[in-house]
């Protein structure tokens, strides 16, 4: 025990009693025990009281770390400072025999310095010759004799460690009972306790599902909302109610629903917030931010049309949310938002069309010759099995969507016989979903077929063989032309010797997006080798839709005449405008009546009178009328008179007679009749004296009364042309009947030699009406039966009106040509050939007809007399006035003027022709 | 009423003409066979109209011989070459531009012509 070093030898201590050292041994394990349990106490009662002042404040309120790591290092520091240092002091501090001396003095001072004084006699260094060793030993005994009387373990110093092992006790019972009851806020709050930087979350009782309450939350910029707030599962407890607020507004309470969720319906918001959230014991805080919410920046659809179309796939535009596309198509809808997108959905639902055509069942004229029919019904059936399939309409479903940053894509969809629509929503990254949903409505729609289209010509038209139509087609499809061009098909209504002419022309050639097609068409007959018949002309115009085939216009009637039939329409037209003139000329006249009455039962003041003056007035309309009606008269005349220059078959006096009245007509149109108006209007002028207006009136009779002779000249011109014309018309339609006539024979005796077009069986001996005629012929025969009869009746107008003609005029030729036609009992006689030929006497019917053809021209040659080489030439009725002879040449400038226009429509024609030659070659 | 006359009647004449459009050439090539064929229905054709041109020829001498105002047979005088021209072209089955344009020009000289005879 004693291990004070000391150069004294061990020999000369005198140790102290050995009864005293057990004595102190125990007194000093005594302290030690004692002071080591206290020491320990208090370190375990630091610890568990700072656990247990964490897990009993976290019951109203989650600590910071902060303060969770100040209140553990004031746990742990009664362990880790105290204990030590409680040791050191009691342990370490009471080592030694003198340092419990005095310990033990403070309790028992007198033992305790006597313990001290031995203690100290024990390492005392002296001589011997100074010192007694026995003294020493003596006294040492004496203490120690002293000592053992004592209770050493009273001198020991005041002692805790029951307290704090009680207080441990009280403590540990406490953290017990707390697990017992509540062994997850136990266990979060040791967590808490022990790691007081980690993230592990505060234990409430009530807990909220913070992973489905986003932080923080977006919400659409002052629109009301409904923040929802879920408690978990596992939640120990879900109060009835809980409350929440905005910032600093109003509580707002909202109750438990069934689904364990809480649901504030909060006002609209504009500024950043939080929401306070209370229940039971948790409380939470979310950060509010106010947004826009996404809205849609453009809306367009990605169109493949069909294949066939060859065309680029195009974009539309789909702001409206319309689209209006073909069937067949491929459609992909794109948006583009205002903000980044986060998920979207696009439902497709159609529905069925109200109306159901089959395709193209309106399509006219698909087929032109029997195979392409089969070729068309082939394509018919195709064409009902794809539609059966097409008009399958598809479930409802959801579009797969391709979503990048703010655009949003969805799959192709195939357009068929059906509409649908295809509502779309949205959502942002921040998780607020578009106002509305955007409605994207398809109207699938057929491909049309296309429009053709004949413009500026009548419907009906009388031209010659050598003249040129010109007028505009023009085609319209709503995808692409493949070609445009004309078409024609004639018909001929008499027997003649020509065909019936059929044929057609590219002009243009398209492109899959051409979708207006026009070009001007020059179209002379004789270009095309077509004789006089009746054709029927018409644009055609094809699409690129398959099986579709080629699309006519309406049609028009040209009628290309003979230069008889021509003159017969010019003398027919003629005959209206004389009717028109004498209709013009009765008005003047009965004009003129009025206004010389007026002349003669008035005085001058009364003609200034109200009632006189509105007769006036009146007189001036009808002049007006007229005049007008001149003019109109003299535009027919002008269209008569080219018409006739064309024809050719007039002769320079009737021409010259025509050309007197036309130009008559035209100074009485544009002159005469409006100076008469003229003077009828000054006569009314409310300033003129009484005198000057019955000068006026008289000078308008005097005018009127040259413009009624000068009508009346007008007229006998004209009717003197007119006859002429219809002299030379007998010429005309003699030699028409004899044309007629001559035709029949040509195709009698066509068909007998076995030249007809698809006759098998001869004609020869054939009963009509029976197995023996061939159909062809008995078709044939019906017609020239028909032929012949209109040639009779013909006939027989020209007879009558030669008697009525010559009763007229009294001109010798025409009563010799109408008694040789009564001699002849010609229109008996074209009866019988009539029955004959319904009878199929075949060759008897020819050779008759090709008599009475050759008789026919034999009259008309008579009636035209001796010619004098037509043509440009002239000079027939030469030896005239000079104003004849100009006349003349301006007739022949006329016709040359004419001729060369028709040429070089003839020309113009050609050149299309070859054009469109090298067009239809073309590669498609 | 003699001047007006005439310049009504060859004015009548020459409101029908209508005046040659440029030909649009966008032709593109065909077979040789089919070239072949389709040129022979169109020389047929145009040989049609070189007679009858030839015929207008002979019109317009014809009528040349019976004037004697110096400027009227000029202008007959061209519209003869022009017309021997132009058939010789439609002989040649040439039915492009040019021939047409000389057929214009044939109108309008003889147009002119009337205008100088009625002066």
């Amino acid at each position: 025990m004693s291990d004070n070093p000391s150069s004294t030898s061990k020999k000369d201590q005198i140790p102290i009693p050995e009864d005293l050292r057990k004595q102190l041994a125990e007194f000093q394990r005594a302290l030690w025990r004692i002071k080591i349990t206290e020491a320990v106490l208090a370190g375990i009662f630091g610890l568990i009281i700072s656990f247990l002042l964490v897990f009993l404040l976290e019951r109203f309120f989650p600590i910071p770390p902060i303060f969770r790591l100040a209140i553990l290092l004031a746990g742990t520091s009664l362990a880790a400072i105290f204990a030590p240092y409680w040791v050191r002091h009691w342990v370490y501090g009471h080592r030694r025999e003198e340092q419990l001396a005095r310990l033990i003095s403070q309790k028992f001072p007198k033992l305790g310095d006597r313990l001290l004084g031995i203690v100290e006699l024990q390492d005392q260094h002296e001589t011997r010759e100074a010192l007694s060793p026995e003294l020493r030993e003596a006294a040492m005994i004496h203490v120690a004799n002293q000592a053992a009387k004592r209770d050493m373990t009273e001198a020991l110093p005041y002692s805790r460690h029951k307290k704090l092992a009680i207080g441990v006790g009280a403590a540990v019972t406490a953290v017990i009972l707390g697990f017992a009851m509540a062994p997850k806020a136990g266990n979060n709050a040791l967590k808490r306790w022990i790691m007081p930087l980690s993230d592990t979350e505060h234990y409430t009782f009530t807990q909220f599902d913070t992973s489905q309450m986003p932080d923080p939350l977006v919400v659409p910029l002052g629109e009301a909302f409904t923040f929802s707030a879920p408690l978990k599962s596992n939640s120990d407890e879900k109060p009835e109610t809980a409350r929440a607020r905005y910032n600093e507004q109003d509580w707002v309470e909202a109750t438990l629903s069934e689904d364990n969720t809480y649901r504030f319906d909060f006002t609209g918001q504009e500024v950043r917030g939080k929401i306070s959230l209370e229940a039971g014991d948790a409380s939470l805080s979310i950060n509010v931010s106010p947004n826009i919410r996404p809205e849609v920046n453009s809306f367009e659809a990605l169109v493949t049309l069909p294949d066939y179309l060859q065309l680029e796939p195009r974009n539309v535009d789909l702001r409206t949310g319309s689209l209006n596309a073909l069937e067949g198509s491929k459609v992909i809808l794109k948006g583009s938002f205002t903000r980044e997108i986060e998920s979207a959905t696009a439902h497709f639902s159609a529905e069925a069309l109200e109306e159901f055509e089959p395709v193209d069942a309106a399509a006219p004229l698909e087929a032109e010759t029997p195979d392409q029919l089969a070729e068309a019904e082939e394509k018919a059936k195709a064409d009902e099995k794809a539609l059966a399939n097409a008009t399958e309409i598809p479930a409802p479903r959801d579009l797969k969507l391709n979503i990048e940053g703010q655009s949003v894509s969805t799959e192709a969809i195939e357009l068929g016989e059906f509409h649908a629509s295809i509502p779309f929503t949205w959502k942002d990254v921040m998780g607020l979903e578009g106002a509305d949903s955007f409605k994207v409505g398809i109207e699938t729609s057929k491909d049309m077929a296309p429009s053709a289209y004949i413009q500026g010509i009548e419907r009906n038209i009388i031209i010659l063989p050598e003249e040129t139509l010109e007028f505009q087609i023009l085609s319209e499809d709503d995808f692409g032309l493949q070609e445009i061009g004309i078409a024609w098909e004639g018909e001929v209504t008499k027997a003649t010797e020509g065909k019936p002419a059929n044929g057609s022309l590219i002009l243009q050639k398209g492109s899959p997006s051409s979708t207006r097609l026009s070009d001007e068409v020059i179209f002379s007959p004789q270009t095309y080798g077509i004789t006089p018949q009746k054709i029927q002309l018409m644009a055609y115009t094809m699409d690129y839709k398959i099986g579709r085939g080629i699309i006519f216009s309406e049609p028009i009637n040209v009628y290309i005449l003979t230069r008889e039939e021509h003159a017969q329409i010019l003398k027919s037209r003629f005959d209206r405008i004389i009717s028109e003139l004498e209709d013009a000329a009765r008005k003047e006249l009965a004009n003129l009546d009025l206004n010389e009455r007026l002349d003669k039962t008035q005085s001058a003041e009364e003609l200034q009178n109200d009632e006189n003056q509105q007769k006036l007035a009146k007189a001036q309309e009808e002049e007006a009328k007229n005049a007008e009606k001149m003019k109109e008269i003299a535009k027919k005349m002008e269209e008569v008179f080219k018409d006739a220059a064309r024809n050719g078959e007039l002769d320079d006096k009737t021409m010259k007679d025509m050309a007197d009245a036309m130009q008559n007509m035209k100074e009485l149109g544009e002159e005469d009749l409006p100076e008469v108006e003229s003077k009828l209007g000054e006569a009314q002028d409310q300033k003129s004296t009484p005198e000057k207006t019955e000068s006026d009136l008289k000078e308008a009779i005097e005018k009127q009364k040259e413009a009624v002779k000068k009508m009346q000249e007008t007229i006998e011109k004209t009717n003197q042309a007119n006859e002429n014309f219809e002299a030379s018309t007998f010429v005309n339609r003699l030699k028409k009947a004899s044309t007629d006539e001559s035709g029949i024979s040509t195709s009698l005796q066509s068909a007998f030699r076995g030249e007809t077009e698809n006759a098998v069986l001869p004609i020869l001996g054939a009963a009509p009406n029976s197995d023996d005629i061939d159909p062809v012929h008995s078709r044939l025969l019906t017609e020239l039966s028909k032929t012949q009869r209109n040639t009779t009746s013909d006939v027989r107008w020209i007879q009558e009106d030669l008697e009525r003609f010559h009763a007229r005029t009294q001109k010798p030729i025409h009563k010799e040509i109408y008694e040789a036609m009564s001699k002849s009992l010609i229109d008996e006689n074209l009866e019988r050939l009539r029955e004959m030929i319904t009878k199929n006497r075949t060759f008897t019917s020819a050779r008759l007809s090709n008599e009475w053809a050759a008789t026919l021209k034999s009259w008309a040659d008579k009636l035209e007399g001796p010619k004098d080489d037509g043509g440009g030439g002239g000079g027939g009725g030469g030896g005239g006035s000079p104003e004849d002879e100009d006349f003349e040449f301006m007739l022949k400038v006329m016709r040359m003027v004419q001729a060369e226009q028709d040429i070089r429509a003839r020309t113009r024609s050609l050149e299309q022709m070859l054009r469109s030659l090298k067009l239809s070659k073309q590669e498609p | 009423m003699k001047q007006t006359l005439l310049t009504a009647l060859a004015s009548a004449g020459l409101l029908m003409a209508g005046f040659a459009d440029p030909v649009k050439e966008e032709a593109k090539k065909p077979t040789e066979a089919e070239k072949a064929k389709a040129l022979v229905k169109h020389q047929e054709g145009s040989e049609k109209v070189s007679i009858d041109q030839d015929k207008q020829a002979a019109n317009a001498q014809e009528l040349l011989a019976e004037q004697t105002n110096p400027q009227v047979i000029a202008l007959l005088n061209e519209v003869e070459i022009l017309m021997a021209q132009a058939t010789d072209r439609l002989e040649d089955a040439d039915t492009d531009g040019d021939t047409i344009a000389m057929q214009t020009e044939i109108i309008e000289k003889i147009y002119e012509a009337a205008k100088a005879k009625g002066n």
